[in-house]
C-alpha cells in the first residue's frame, strides 16, 4: 500500500541543500540536451518541467519564477529554438504550481500525480500553441498527451532519485 | 541594527501578487518571442547565453561519444564483412559510371566551353553528425556537430546520401542549425527530372512532405517522378535530389495540380550529413549574366 502514503512532508524531511537543487537542475538540462533520435523524441519527458515543479513545491524558497525563466531562455538556447518559449512556459508552469502548492501539499500521491498531470498538459500546450502560432506546423495528437503522460507517472519516483541523493550521513549511533 | 530603523512598511510587505508576476515574465517573454523570431535581433543573446549552455550540451555529448569509442572497439567480424561485401557490390554497380565520369566530364566542359557558358561548379563539403533536435519534433530543426570553425556558413545546403535534407539556418562556432527543406518556411526552386519543368517546391510542415501549388493543370506529371534541385536560386547546386511524387490531383475548377512529395532524405535514419561548404554557384550564376545573354535583351 505504498502508493496510498503520503510524500513526506515539508516540516519532517531533511531539505536537501542548495548545491543539489542546483545540480539536479543542470542534470535535467542534461537530459534534455541527449542526442534523442527516432522515437525517443516521442516519449522524452520535461525533466526540466517536472523538477521545476518538485522543487516548486517542496522546497519554494530556494526556486523562483526568475530561475525558471532563466532556465527556459537556456533550453531554448540548447535546442536552438525562438528564443523565449520556453522562458514563457516555464515561468507560467512556475507560478502556477506556486498557485497550487497548498493544494497540492494537502494530497496524496495519486492526486498529485494528476495534479502533476494537469501542470504538465498546460506545459506542453502552451509551447505546442506558441510553437504552431509562430508558423511552425501543428503537431499530432500524440505529442500533446504522451510526454506529459510520462511525467506525470514518474512523479512517485522522484522523491527516490532527488531525496536520497542528497540526505546527509546517518548522525553515529550512540554506543 | 535596531528594529526600529527598518521601515514600518516592511511588517506588512507583501510579496508580489501572482498575477502579476505572471504577467511581467510572460511579457519579457513574449517580447523575446517577437524580437528573435520576427525582427531575428536577439542573436547575440542567443551567442552570450550559448556559452552557459556549452558546459551542459558537452557534457550530454559524453553518452554519444562513448557508445562511438564502445562501438569501435565492439564491432563484430561478421558484421564488419557483410559490410565490406554489401560496399563492394555497391562500388561494382558504380563501376561503369565512375569509370565513364572523366570521359564525360571532359565532354562537358568542352561543350560548355562551345556554348560560352561557365564552367561547372565544384563543392567541397564537411561531414557532421546530427546531435539533437528541439523538444517539439514538428518544429523540423536538427543540431550539427560543426559550426563556423568548421567553415560552414548560413545558408549552405545539406544532405544525406539520400538527397537534400535541409540548409544551415544559424551558425555557431562549434555546432549549427539545420531547418529541414519540410519546414513551412523553407521553397526550394526544383526541376522534375523526367520532363525538365520547373517550379517551386515549399514545405508543408509535415514531416517529410512537400508541395508544389504552382503546376499548371495541362502539365505533364506522375507519380513517381523524381524532383531534383534546378540551381536557379544559386543556393542550392543543380541537380540534387530533392523528393518523389506521392500524389497528382487535378481539379476541374483550379488552374493548377494540387500534388504532393515525399522527400528522399530521411533524418532518423542516418546520424551523419554532409554540409556543403563551399558554394561558388551563385558566382557562377553572376558571370553567366553577362555575355551570353545580353544579346538577347538587347531592344535593336
Amino acid at each position: 500500500m505504498d502508493s496510498i502514503a503520503p510524500l513526506p512532508a515539508t516540516t519532517l524531511r531533511v531539505s536537501p541543500s542548495r548545491g543539489w537543487i542546483r545540480t539536479s537542475l543542470g542534470l535535467s538540462l542534461i537530459f534534455l540536451f541527449l542526442p534523442w533520435q527516432g522515437w525517443g523524441l516521442w516519449i522524452r519527458p520535461d525533466a526540466t518541467a517536472l523538477l521545476l515543479i518538485y522543487w516548486g513545491i517542496f522546497e519554494p524558497t530556494e526556486m523562483g519564477a526568475g530561475r525558471a525563466f532563466l532556465l527556459g531562455l537556456l533550453s531554448d538556447v540548447a535546442q536552438s529554438h525562438v528564443l523565449g518559449i520556453h522562458a514563457l512556459t516555464y515561468s507560467t508552469l512556475f507560478i502556477l504550481v506556486q498557485y497550487y502548492r497548498p493544494r497540492i501539499l494537502s494530497f496524496y500521491r495519486l492526486n498529485q500525480m494528476l495534479h502533476v498531470l494537469m501542470l504538465l498538459l498546460l506545459t506542453q500546450w502552451l509551447e505546442g500553441l506558441v510553437d504552431g502560432s509562430l508558423g511552425y506546423s501543428w503537431p499530432n495528437w500524440s505529442w500533446w498527451v504522451i510526454q506529459p503522460l510520462l511525467g506525470a507517472l514518474s512523479w512517485p519516483f522522484l522523491p527516490l532519485l532527488l531525496e536520497r541523493a542528497s540526505r546527509p550521513a546517518a548522525p553515529p549511533q550512540s554506543p | 541594527m535596531s528594529p526600529l530603523k527598518s521601515r514600518p512598511s516592511d511588517l506588512f510587505s507583501q510579496p508580489t501578487p501572482l498575477w502579476l508576476r505572471s504577467g511581467i515574465y510572460g511579457l519579457i517573454a513574449l517580447t523575446c518571442i517577437l524580437f528573435d523570431h520576427h525582427y531575428h535581433r536577439l542573436e547575440r543573446v542567443h551567442q552570450i547565453l550559448r556559452i552557459w549552455t556549452l558546459p551542459f550540451q558537452e557534457l550530454a555529448r559524453v553518452p554519444l561519444w562513448t557508445e562511438r569509442e564502445i562501438g569501435r572497439h565492439l564491432t563484430t567480424l561478421e558484421r564488419l564483412q557483410a559490410e565490406n561485401n554489401a560496399l563492394r557490390h555497391e562500388l561494382l554497380g558504380q563501376a561503369a559510371l565512375v569509370q565513364q565520369a572523366p570521359l564525360l566530364n571532359r565532354d562537358l566542359t568542352r561543350l560548355r566551353a562551345l556554348m560560352q557558358l561557365g564552367s561547372s561548379p565544384r563543392f567541397t563539403g564537411q561531414v557532421c553528425r546530427i546531435i539533437g533536435s528541439a523538444r517539439n519534433p514538428f518544429v523540423q530543426k536538427v543540431l550539427l556537430e560543426g559550426g563556423e570553425s568548421q567553415g560552414i556558413r548560413t545558408g549552405s545546403p545539406v544532405l544525406t546520401d539520400q538527397g537534400l535534407m535541409g540548409q544551415i539556418t544559424r551558425v555557431y562556432p562549434d555546432e549549427s542549425e539545420v531547418t529541414l527543406i519540410s519546414n513551412r518556411n523553407l521553397t526550394i526552386p526544383v526541376e522534375i527530372e523526367r520532363t525538365g519543368l520547373r517550379t517551386l517546391a515549399m514545405g508543408t510542415g509535415h514531416q517529410g512532405e512537400l508541395s508544389l501549388p504552382y503546376v499548371p493543370s495541362e502539365t505533364d506529371v506522375r507519380v513517381g517522378d523524381l524532383l531534383l534541385t534546378s540551381g536557379i536560386d544559386g543556393l542550392y547546386p543543380r541537380g540534387l535530389t530533392v523528393a518523389t511524387l506521392t500524389s497528382v490531383t487535378h481539379h476541374p475548377s483550379s488552374a493548377f495540380v494540387e500534388i504532393t512529395a515525399r522527400v528522399n532524405a530521411g533524418t532518423d535514419t542516418y546520424p551523419d550529413v554532409l554540409v556543403m561548404t563551399s558554394n561558388t554557384s551563385f558566382q557562377n550564376l553572376r558571370a553567366l549574366d553577362n555575355p551570353p545573354l545580353s544579346p538577347i535583351h538587347k531592344k535593336p
